[in-house]
């Protein structure tokens, strides 16, 4: 009865050829390349191409509509448009501390809720407001006008100048 | 003593990559020695359900076609897509058609996950099918098998129910007029109680409904009801069968197979081997004391190979050969998906499931035979065979037992011939309320083209089983007719039943609407 | 003794292979083949024709390749419609090819798409990211294909819910024609209105094509195309149908088409609706008298003037609805526990108006 032999080789096993190797290698290897590439497209899946939600930009006219020192509410937006000598910008109105919408007071904005303060640029001076009124990035829109995205928070002193 | 210990961290620190592969690889390298091969099975959490040698008739094709192997691929496959579907999919009436939709249209990958989940649910169901009359035909379900089987009956429910279950998701009109017609399925107890006047005590008909449905109607209950067994509870009652399946297969002492012969020569993968007296020595430590027809201990390994590699090839290749197949058809054709679920405008004919649909050509003859009796006869003759039939001999072997083949041609004949014969005679004749206006429902339960083809079909087994003087032939009769039947009803209630469950000839002679 | 497995290791390198090849295939496809990224590779080529002045290089300098939508989750839509469409809102690419000509006529300015979709006035799949898919033609198992041509005005119909409308001289006559000169209140009925001998037409724009019989209809198998067919020979389409044949010129079957199109289940929000004008009792300078005369602007700001004892008015719409706001014009402490107004007696009329009011001056 043939044993083992001396290296303890299967019995079964024919001598390395190396044709057999380059199929076992091409085989094993194209096997994890397709699992690879699978395994790239359902990681790929969780990350939304688009995503759900109203857009929310705003188109609020042409920049002649806002002489300078001017300013506007967009009341359904709720979003300030101010306009100074160094451009326009645009301040949320949504209150940072539990999302009530704000009014203008002398000093700033106010809110009616908790009684939250912020100064003109946004700045929080007293109440439980935990920050600053952001900042909404404005540019301009294929038919020229101004646009708020007010997906958009940039920081604080930003202009779109005109 | 801080400069050696110093040296000594930074030593470690130096040897990271090779400690810290050898921790997660005990080997680190292809094994090169039979001992390193069965180490490389029974070492690992996931391959060490295989047996570290297995049977060189078990790597044979065409033995099991790799049935087996294909369902569990496809479940894989549609746990992964299941799974990849969930991130999007959501289980409301108001919101689950329009997330198919978004699926389809915007997911990265979306069309193609959901597409391989719908063709791979498909393959699976025809795998299973096909795995069970694999192992009937090979004989493997007897001693001691039969409990396998049983399992195995219980993971086709599991996997049909899955598969209906799913069904309902997209929630468009395909989907909710199969499961109303599913739903009245399960209803069809009915049929029975009310012929028989009992339904105001006794009525499981309207329990079964209420259980599904979770109302009386298929709504946002029924939907949410069917994600929880769809995603969940199904998935892991499959998942614990399929592990009792593996388990049971290894304890069985592997694939059925004919005995090997003791002593002189074999004949084996086109030679003639010396088949080896018992070794002196034990080779396997504790699986010595492992009952059971195993690779056996006190015999040479002869006609085995090691699982490693040769099982694992095998496997390998069954498993990207049932990703390629439905990765080419996900590729080219999309799953259906209809208009929205409309309760107002039911879809005509509305037609459950493919696999459902020989029991709907039943169901619309009786609902109560079709829904209730007949599956119940199926399932329980099917789980009765391995316990009827019990004389060893054919395990392994494509109708092993003499006079097996002619017995399953016949058969198949015989079937084909009652099944169009009283197919036709109904179409052409109608059946008994046609011909009795009045009759009482009874009696149409009870004598309907179903029953009489369970009549039929059982009394040709019968008379197999008389002339041939075999179990196990009247055995192959039976299923025979079972599987012609239930192939041949549903052929034709997808092909030729149109509008009003009318029979047509062809779907291009539906009348336009 | 042959390797039992050599088999295997073919079947694995081919299947792998072809799975292999397939992903990429289906990678390649949809990364860069698809119909849509075609489409905004196109347009990129066209911005740079364009991309002559300051704005033109701004524009051409923040586009991206992506899918884009429009969300109205108040006329719960969701239009993908913009992913091909891409200027429909540039008036620089009035004389460019389809899909990227800007948006014909001045309707945007009244109608911007950020507030209605596309889908809510031109029908077809708002979800979908194709040509065919988004049903500009019919699409099997989408029963609501694209408005085209005059069909259009229609949607008009939805939102202007009564009495004429310049701008859809069709659904305008449509209108008249049901109540006039073919009476057909007689016999069908809209809402409350009309008898009921035959079928409702109050949402028949809607109704699924399912519901409809297309055995006889020679034509497209399309709602109007029903509509239209029925209206010019009824018993042709409806073989026992009790209508006469109301005999009527091909212009006046587009009419009534166009209405029965318009009368949908589609029920826009009510900040969407247009009522007549007539229909209002108090004009805003009314109604803000009628405020100041209630007390109201003691304590509540209302644009830029009031006072700040209790919220500013003018900041209240996006979180009440009208509804709300009659019910607190009407029982101020039932709507807001712990209230401190003084409430003042009003009308079920007065109430009214002043939600109108309060809601028409956001």
């Amino acid at each position: 009865m043939p044993a083992p032999n001396q290296q303890g080789e299967s019995r079964l096993a024919s001598p390395r050829v190396s044709r057999r190797s380059f199929l076992s290698l091409a085989s094993l290897g194209s096997f994890f390349a397709a699992i690879g590439v699978a395994a790239a497209g359902m990681l790929r899946l969780p990350n939304p191409t688009v995503l759900p939600g109203p857009v929310r930009r705003y188109k609020i006219g042409h920049a002649e509509e806002y002489p300078v020192g001017s300013e506007r509410r967009l009341e359904a937006e709720s979003v300030f448009i101010f306009r100074d000598a160094a451009g326009l910008y645009a301040v949320s109105a949504v209150c940072t501390h539990l999302g009530c919408i704000v009014s203008r007071s002398a000093e700033g904005f106010a809110c009616p809720c908790h009684g939250s303060r912020f100064g003109a640029t946004g700045e929080v001076l007293s109440g439980p407001a935990p920050r600053p009124l952001p900042w909404l990035e404005v540019t301009r829109a294929p038919d020229g006008q101004l646009v708020v995205l007010a997906d958009n928070e940039v920081s604080e002193g930003t202009r779109f100048r005109v | 003593m801080a400069d050696t210990a110093a040296r000594e961290f930074l030593h470690n620190l130096r040897h990271l990559p090779q400690t810290f592969k050898d921790a997660w690889l005990r080997l680190g390298k292809v094994p090169e020695s039979e001992r390193e091969e069965s180490q490389a099975t029974f070492h690992n959490f996931f391959l060490h359900i295989h047996s570290v040698r297995v049977h060189l008739r078990t790597l044979n094709p065409t033995l099991t076609l790799g049935l087996g192997l294909i369902a569990t691929a496809s479940f894989i496959i549609l746990t992964i897509t299941g799974v990849l579907l969930m991130v999007y999919y959501k289980p409301s009436t108001e919101l689950a058609y329009q997330s198919m939709k978004d699926i389809h249209f915007t997911v990265a990958t979306g069309r193609f996950m959901r597409n391989l989940h719908r063709w791979s649910a498909h393959l699976m169901v025809v795998a299973v099918f096909a795995h069970m009359a694999r192992v009937f035909f090979t004989a493997s379900y007897k001693k001691p098998r039969e409990f396998n089987w049983l399992i195995g009956l219980a993971m086709l429910v599991t996997t049909l129910g899955l598969s209906f279950t799913g069904y309902l998701l997209p929630w468009d009109q395909l989907a909710y007029w199969a499961i109303t017609i599913g739903a009245n399925i399960a209803n069809s107890p009915r049929e029975l109680t009310d012929a028989l006047g009992i339904t105001a005590w006794l009525d499981p008909g309207g329990f079964q409904k209420r259980l599904l449905l979770g109302a009386n109607y298929v709504g946002e209950d029924a939907l949410i009801r069917f994600y929880v067994l769809h995603v969940f509870v199904l998935p892991l009652v499959l998942l614990i069968l399929v592990s009792v399946h593996f388990w049971r297969i290894r304890k069985d002492g592997g694939l059925a197979k004919p005995e090997d012969p003791m002593g002189g020569l074999a004949e084996w993968g086109g030679e003639r081997r010396p088949v080896f007296e018992p070794l002196a020595t034990k080779t396997y430590g504790l699986m010595a004391v492992v009952k059971g027809r195993r690779p056996p201990v006190n015999r040479g390994p002869e006609n085995t190979v090691m699982s490693w590699p040769h099982l694992f090839w095998a496997e390998m290749a069954v498993f990207m050969l049932t990703v390629a197949v439905t990765l080419i058809l996900s590729f080219y054709f999309d799953a259906p998906l209809k208009e929205i679920a409309n309760p107002s405008v039911p879809e005509n004919p509305a037609k459950a499931p493919w696999y459902f649909l020989g029991l709907q050509e039943l169901v619309s003859y009786s609902a109560f035979t079709g829904g209730v009796l007949i599956p119940l006869i199926a399932l329980v003759g099917l789980g009765l065979i391995p316990f009827l039939d019990r004389k060893p001999g054919g395990e392994g072997v494509w109708v092993g037992t003499p006079g097996e083949r002619q017995v399953a041609w016949q058969s198949l004949l015989y079937a084909l011939a009652v099944t169009v014969g009283l197919l036709a005679f109904t179409i052409n004749f109608g059946w008994l309320r046609h011909w009795f206006p009045n009759i009482h429902q009874l009696w149409i339960i009870v004598i309907n083209p179903g029953t009489l083809l369970v009549l039929l079909y059982a009394g040709w087994s019968l008379l197999v089983l008389q002339r041939r003087n075999s179990v196990r032939l009247a055995a192959v009769a039976l299923f025979t007719c079972f599987l012609v039947g239930f192939t041949l009803l549903t052929y034709f209630a997808t092909v030729h039943r149109g509008p009003n469950w009318e029979f047509y000839w062809w779907p291009s002679q539906w009348p336009v609407h | 003794m042959q390797d039992p497995a050599q088999p295997f290791r073919w079947v694995l390198l081919v299947s792998s292979l072809l799975t292999f090849s397939f992903l990429v295939a289906s990678l390649v496809e949809e990364n860069y083949l698809v119909e849509w990224r075609v489409r905004q590779r196109e347009y990129q080529s066209i911005l740079e024709q364009k991309a002559t002045d300051e704005l033109g290089r701004a524009l051409l300098r923040n586009y991206h390749i992506g899918l884009r939508q429009i969300s109205v989750p108040a006329l719960q839509v969701v239009d993908r419609c913009v992913t091909c469409h891409l200027a429909i809102d540039d008036p620089r690419m009035s004389d460019v090819r389809q899909p990227f000509r800007t948006h014909p006529g001045d309707l945007l300015k009244s109608h911007p798409i950020e507030r209605f979709g596309c889908t809510s006035c031109h029908l077809g799949q708002g979800r979908a990211t194709s040509y065919r898919d988004a049903a500009h033609e019919p699409l099997a198992f989408w029963d609501e294909p694209m408005l085209k041509g005059k069909y259009l005005q229609a949607s008009c119909g939805k939102c202007h819910l009564a009495g004429g409308l310049p701008q859809a001289a069709l659904l305008s006559l449509g209108r008249t024609l049901y109540r006039e000169e073919f009476a057909c209140d007689t016999c069908h009925r809209i809402n409350d209105e009309g008898g009921t001998e035959c079928p409702e037409l109050t949402h028949v724009g809607s109704k699924p094509l399912g519901a409809f019989d297309f055995a006889h209809v020679k034509g497209a198998r399309t709602r109007q195309q029903w509509l239209f067919e029925h209206f010019q020979d009824p018993q042709a389409i409806v073989p026992d149908s009790l209508m006469p044949n109301p005999e009527m010129t091909e212009e006046q079957a587009l009419a009534l088409t166009v209405l029965m199109l318009s009368l949908t289940d589609d029920i826009p929000p009510f900040d969407y609706i247009m009522r007549p004008a007539a229909g209002s009792t108090l004009a805003s300078a009314e109604a803000a008298a009628r405020f100041e005369e209630k007390g109201c602007l003691l304590c509540h700001q209302f644009g830029s003037r009031g006072g700040v004892l209790g919220p500013d008015l003018a900041s209240l719409t996006h979180q009440r609805n009208a509804d709300w706001l009659f019910r607190h014009f009407k029982d101020p402490h039932a709507a807001v526990p712990g209230s401190g107004i003084s409430p003042v007696q009003l009308s079920d009329a007065e109430a009214n108006e002043l939600t109108r009011y309060v809601l028409s001056v956001q």
